[in-house]
């Protein structure tokens, strides 16, 4: 990305009306181009003088080039570093593979880094679901309590990008990973049983619709969609895409759902094209079909994003679709766990608000 | 000084019991949601404002014909979340109404998540 397109995008960011803006650094990896990170950050606060928003910064990084220099840059604006960890050392060299083989290595010392000079609080991490994973749930939890954090992202596989040229998005399907999901559940709830208070954050996200009055605003859980009105993105070479799966999308060739360019459309433009309202407005799950007859649909969302890449359109068929298979199996086990036990129900009114 | 006031009884009596049960006497009325089932024998009732409430068959039934008796441990449960109101609650639409829009409040502000690829290479 160069230094124009950024000065581009961020005269975007600030038409946003949202009182709070976070923007995040994303790549490849960003530290590789950290002398734009740098001027994105110092224009962004300067302009942020007059807009007075609440404005905060995240990258994602695989820490392997974190150093001094860019810590003391982060430490000095509050930055926020979000990384992955996708369990212990074997697993996550197999999924992270690097000449070296010490992606773990790097992720765990960067952590400690991270932590040393910004704070526990400015680092997090993001696991990814591979055939790997399945039947190491418990693995995968033990490692982020052992590396001090208090909660995991369960996540399923995206049909996205590298995990579809990969073929790992066909190489487990819903039920498969739904155990995965609930034998994750149940021992993270045992942990907690034993006194180690320690969250499930995407049953913490619907926990927080079913039990306060407020939405989340969770972008893939969500309904209007979150696509464009929730998250966006600025591309390196200044496309503008609805969302991070979209952008993924057209790394593999489909357009579909980029919105415009920081270069040649107006902030009108791109909010008001139709590549972004007819996608938010065709999967609305209100009054999609099944969804507006569906007891769940105020806990769960539409992802146009999800449906046109499994099934060629925005809406899909509801009895064929993992996203909603695999929400409505989530659920419906949410309600049974609360129900069943008062314990349990007390964990999660503390996920619930933990959210909010 | 503000209490005893000149009007006011020290003591005040409650109202007999009848006086609660009153505005039961003329049914419910259904406010919209759906239902699933849960297991075999339950059902899981939802509104737009994502309260929810489960059910036993014979309850929902009940409900769904104006049948459920004000006595039963549901009812105010029921009421207090907005499935049902009757001549007790007329306050209930207008929290109904609230409840969904600070569900939906979050829509006004728009985008607050932007995202810069900054380079493509790992």
């Amino acid at each position: 990305m160069s230094v124009e397109t950024a000065e581009r995008a961020l005269a975007l960011v600030f038409r946003s009306p949202s009182r709070a803006i976070k923007i995040e650094f994303q790549g490849g990896e960003p530290l590789l181009n950290f002398s734009l990170i740098r001027f994105v950050v110092e224009r962004a606060v300067a302009i942020n003088l007059v807009e007075r928003r609440d404005l905060q910064f995240v990258i994602a990084t695989n820490l392997a080039l974190i150093d001094g220099e860019i810590l003391k840059f982060c430490k000095e604006h509050g930055i926020f570093i979000s990384t992955s960890l996708d369990g212990p050392l074997d697993l996550h060299n197999a999924n992270r593979p690097r000449l070296g083989k010490d992606s773990y290595q790097r992720a765990i010392e960067g952590i400690s880094k991270v932590r040393d000079t910004l704070g526990r609080d400015h680092v997090s991490a993001l696991m990814t679901t591979t055939k790997l994973s399945l039947g190491r749930v418990r693995d995968i939890v033990d490692e982020y309590i052992a590396q001090g954090f208090r909660g995991i992202f369960l996540r399923p596989m995206s049909p996205y990008g590298f995990a579809v040229r990969t073929k790992w998005f066909k190489a487990y399907n819903v039920d498969e990973w739904l155990e995965f999901y609930f034998a994750g559940l149940d021992y993270i709830l045992e942990i907690n049983r034993s006194g180690y208070a320690f969250t499930e954050f995407y049953a913490a996200t619907i926990l927080a619709k079913m039990l306060t009055p407020f939405e989340p605003g969770f972008v893939d859980l969500r309904s209007p969609s979150g696509i464009g009105i929730g998250a966006i993105i600025y591309n390196y070479d200044g496309d503008v895409y609805a969302s991070d799966e979209s952008r993924m999308l057209a790394e593999m060739g489909d357009k579909t759902f980029r919105v415009g360019n920081v270069h040649r459309d107006r902030y009108e433009d791109i909010m008001l094209s139709d590549a972004l309202l007819g996608p938010i407005e065709e999967s609305f799950a209100a009054s999609v079909p099944m969804c507006t007859d569906c007891a769940f649909e105020p806990f769960c969302g539409a992802d146009p994003v999800f449906h046109y890449a499994t099934q060629g359109d925005f809406v899909g068929r509801k009895p064929l679709s993992a996203f909603c298979g695999r929400n409505m199996a989530i659920f419906r086990r949410l309600i049974t766990l609360m129900r069943k036990d008062e314990e349990v129900r007390r964990v999660f009114v503390q996920w619930a608000n933990s959210r909010c | 000084l503000l209490f005893p006031r000149q009007g006011f009884k020290a003591v005040s009596k409650f109202q007999p019991l009848s006086t609660y049960q009153e505005p039961l006497a003329d049914g419910y009325q259904l406010l919209p949601f759906r239902f699933t089932a849960l297991n075999e024998r339950e059902y899981v009732l939802t509104n737009q404002a994502s309260e929810f409430v489960v059910l036993g068959r014979p309850t929902l039934e009940a409900l769904v014909r104006h049948k459920l008796p004000a006595a039963d441990k549901l009812y105010n449960d029921l009421k207090a979340k907005h499935f049902l109101i009757d001549r007790d609650s007329s306050v209930a639409l207008d929290l109904l109404s609230l409840k969904v829009r600070t569900k939906l409040q979050r829509l006004a502000e728009f985008t607050g998540l932007h995202i810069f690829v900054v380079s493509l290479r790992c």
